[in-house]
């Protein structure tokens, strides 16, 4: 159900957002203009660029179509409720899983410096100990309460993650743990 | 034609230990993904997409096809005990199921929701058997031409009928094309579209798009709810407890029978609308749940009647067989669930198409086989254990959402031990987010990205067979025509007639049914 209330600001009506998007879909469309293998073509006669440049039109017709619909001044509920601060709560919380990720798997993505950091703090790589750690973090930083349930729904619910996927076959990292329980030689 | 031999191997491979057991793992959690509100039947199977890829096909399909029929009778159980269905297509049974617990009657509504959902779903699964192959033998007539409209076809008919915005169903299509076409083309395998990053050259993987989509765009939707709105289960003191005790009032089976108009409406209704690409089981179920209503006005459904929770029930698992046809039969994936069991198939190295008739009998008589025996999974799990899903739907999300992103996170890395996988994933997460925020679709994305290489392929074939001509390639047959004509019937048709606002007062009802219960409830 869309919400036209007045109270809702412009940029958070389907027109606000459509015009960002019309924003965004042109420079889009002018990056691929200039990039060489859009107009490369194929010995079938076909261009390289022709479902790229097909789909960045249609985006722009459909966002076009968006910015002067007859919904145009109505607001999505979960748009007209979101404020700055939500979206910054979302990347914060992709951020949190990225260092996770980045210390559980020991990951540099190829990266120097994220080595030398790395190489600095201890357990890296340990999936079960930084597991325990994310899901502790991300359960009081949610809400729950006392942090000792917290504490303890994280150790748990680690280990049962850890044994499941050790069943399936699939590889975690281990480390320490792997090598108390005997299932690796890391 | 049945291929017998296929047939044998078939059963050989379900019939075994390892396959029942992913059937019952598979709906096991299902029926939990779908008594916690907040997880669906799609952020389940995206979680537990990646864990098939060390699997032998009948196992993962019978986790998968287990997961799914599990998750769309899993809604009712938080729908009828706590009047907040655990999933969208559970949203029509908050109308009687809820009013019957509150009469103490909760037993009763449970299993009416059982019943209705396993004879439906078994019913449409017979259809989708008998169907899928005759349809299959009418696509393999058709020529790259012929198939590179049907895909047109099938991404308009998505743009129009999810979603409450043509405009926005189309620009989800849109945006999955445009990803499809990240990396390598699939004829010459050329890089484009990289935007110069060399870990983009492979393109980008269905696993990490799927999980971000659906899993990650969930969860952070849920996480921005429970700082905007004040999440408070609705508890029902001992009622609950009571639901299995021996005392409850059961169904007896004279009432099982006396829904037997409600039932046939939902498995009709249901069948139909899941065999429809873009629909879903949410409007499978508000259908029936309508026409069952208008049908017998003497039953008073919407009042607290068994009758009303299993024409909606009947309606929503009725879609689960059918969303398979389109898939099975023509390559295209109906809904975001069919796209994704498609994409396990091709994860275990089946493509699914006419041909996999031909070319995979065996896999194609495992899935049916599963569509099946899922079924009575589904209704063993689901008679026993109830009472303890009932309790899941208190789980705070403050616990749940934590868990499901760490899984999220191994989900995406161990498809590929792909360290940039992680990065997609988390990227596509705030994609997600954002979509579900301005009401985008999200399954039209996940389809037109699979039927990209697909539709870039056909295209060129043609073009190669016709000498580079555009107009002889598109127009090469009176049915190529016709289904050009058809998708611009269609497009002009979906913007005069606003045929997704039409769908989205379906959804609308589906939020005003939660809202009236919850008050009530309140009250």
């Amino acid at each position: 159900m869309a919400s036209s209330d007045r109270s809702v600001g412009w940029l958070k009506t389907n027109q606000g957002v459509a015009a960002c998007l019309v924003v965004a879909m042109l420079v889009l469309l002018g990056y691929l203009l200039s990039q060489d293998w859009v107009y490369q073509q194929q010995r079938d006669g076909f261009r390289l660029g022709f479902f790229t440049m097909v789909s960045a039109l249609v985006m722009l017709v459909c966002v076009g179509f968006t910015l002067i619909g007859k919904q145009k001044d109505q607001a999505t509920p979960e748009m007209a409720r979101m404020r700055g601060s939500d979206w910054l709560r979302g990347i914060t919380a992709l951020l949190t899983m990225l260092v996770y990720y980045v210390l559980a798997w020991d990951a540099h993505f190829s990266q120097d410096w994220v080595r030398a950091i790395l190489e600095v703090i201890p357990f890296t790589g340990d999936f079960l100990i930084w597991t325990v750690v994310f899901l502790t973090i991300g359960m009081v930083g949610l809400g729950v309460r006392p942090i000792t349930s917290a504490i303890t729904a994280g150790v748990v619910v680690s280990f049962v993650i850890f044994g499941l996927f050790l069943l399936i076959g699939i590889d975690l990292p281990q480390s320490v743990f792997g090598q108390l329980l005997g299932t690796s030689a890391a | 034609m049945i291929n017998v031999d296929a047939l044998y191997d078939a059963i050989e491979l379900v019939f075994t230990w390892h396959t029942l057991m992913w059937i019952a793992i598979g709906v096991t959690i299902g029926v939990g993904v779908g008594a916690m509100p907040g997880l669906t039947a799609t952020t389940g199977i995206a979680l537990m997409l990646p864990l098939t890829f060390t699997m032998d096909q009948a196992a993962a399909l019978g986790l998968l096809i287990g997961l799914y029929k599990g998750a769309i009778y899993g809604g009712s159980i938080s729908a009828i005990s706590f009047a907040t269905p655990g999933t969208s297509e559970a949203a029509a049974t908050v109308f009687d199921g809820h009013k019957l617990m509150t009469r103490g009657k909760g037993k009763k509504a449970l299993l009416i929701a059982l019943y209705a959902s396993v004879t439906a779903d078994f019913l449409s699964d017979v259809i989708t058997i008998l169907i899928a192959p005759m349809l299959a033998l009418v696509a393999l007539k058709f020529g790259p031409s012929e198939r590179f409209w049907l895909m047109v076809l099938a991404v308009c008919l998505l743009g129009a009928l999810s979603g409450s915005h043509f405009a926005k169903g189309m620009l989800s299509a849109a945006m999955g094309l445009f990803i499809g076409t990240i990396g390598a083309d699939p004829v010459s395998s050329i890089p484009r579209n990289t935007f110069d990053l060399w870990w983009l050259g492979e393109g980008i993987h269905l696993i990490p798009l799927v999980v971000g989509i659906f899993a990650m765009g969930a969860m952070l939707e849920k996480i921005v709810e429970m700082s905007t709105v004040k999440q408070k289960v609705q508890r029902l003191g001992g009622t609950v407890k009571g639901l299995f005790s021996m005392g409850g009032e059961g169904l007896s089976f004279k009432e099982y029978l006396s829904c037997w108009k409600e039932m046939s409406i939902g498995l009709g209704v249901g069948t139909f609308v899941g065999m429809l690409p873009g629909l879903g089981s949410t409007v499978g179920a508000f259908l029936s749940y309508g026409i069952a209503k208008q049908a017998s006005p003497e039953k008073k459904i919407g009042t607290g009647k068994i009758e009303g929770v299993a024409a909606a029930e009947a309606g929503n698992n009725a879609t689960v067989g059918p969303t398979l046809v389109p898939l099975l039969a023509f390559g295209i994936p109906g809904s975001a669930v069919a796209a994704l069991i498609g994409a396990a198939l091709m994860l275990q190295g089946a493509t699914p198409g006419p041909r996999m008739f031909e070319l995979f009998p065996t896999v194609i008589y495992s899935l049916f086989l599963i569509l099946i025996l899922g079924n009575f999974f589904n209704l063993g799990i689901g008679r026993v254990f109830a009472f303890v899903y009932a309790k899941l739907g208190e789980l705070p999300p403050q616990v749940l959402v934590p868990i499901v992103m760490g899984m999220a996170v191994i989900g995406a890395y161990s498809y590929a031990n792909n360290e940039w996988d992680v990065l997609v994933m988390l990227i596509f997460g705030i994609v997600g987010l954002f979509m579900r925020t301005f009401r985008i679709p999200e399954a039209p994305l996940i389809i037109t990205f699979l039927l990209a290489p697909q539709a870039e392929e056909n295209l060129r074939r043609g073009l190669l067979i016709n000498e580079g001509d555009w107009i002889a390639t598109l127009m090469n047959s009176p049915l190529a025509i016709g289904l050009a004509i058809a998708v611009v019937a269609l497009t002009y048709i979906s913007t005069r007639m606003r045929i997704s606002e039409r769908m989205t007062e379906i959804a609308d009802d589906a939020e005003a049914a939660e809202a009236e219960a919850k008050a009530n409830t309140n009250s």
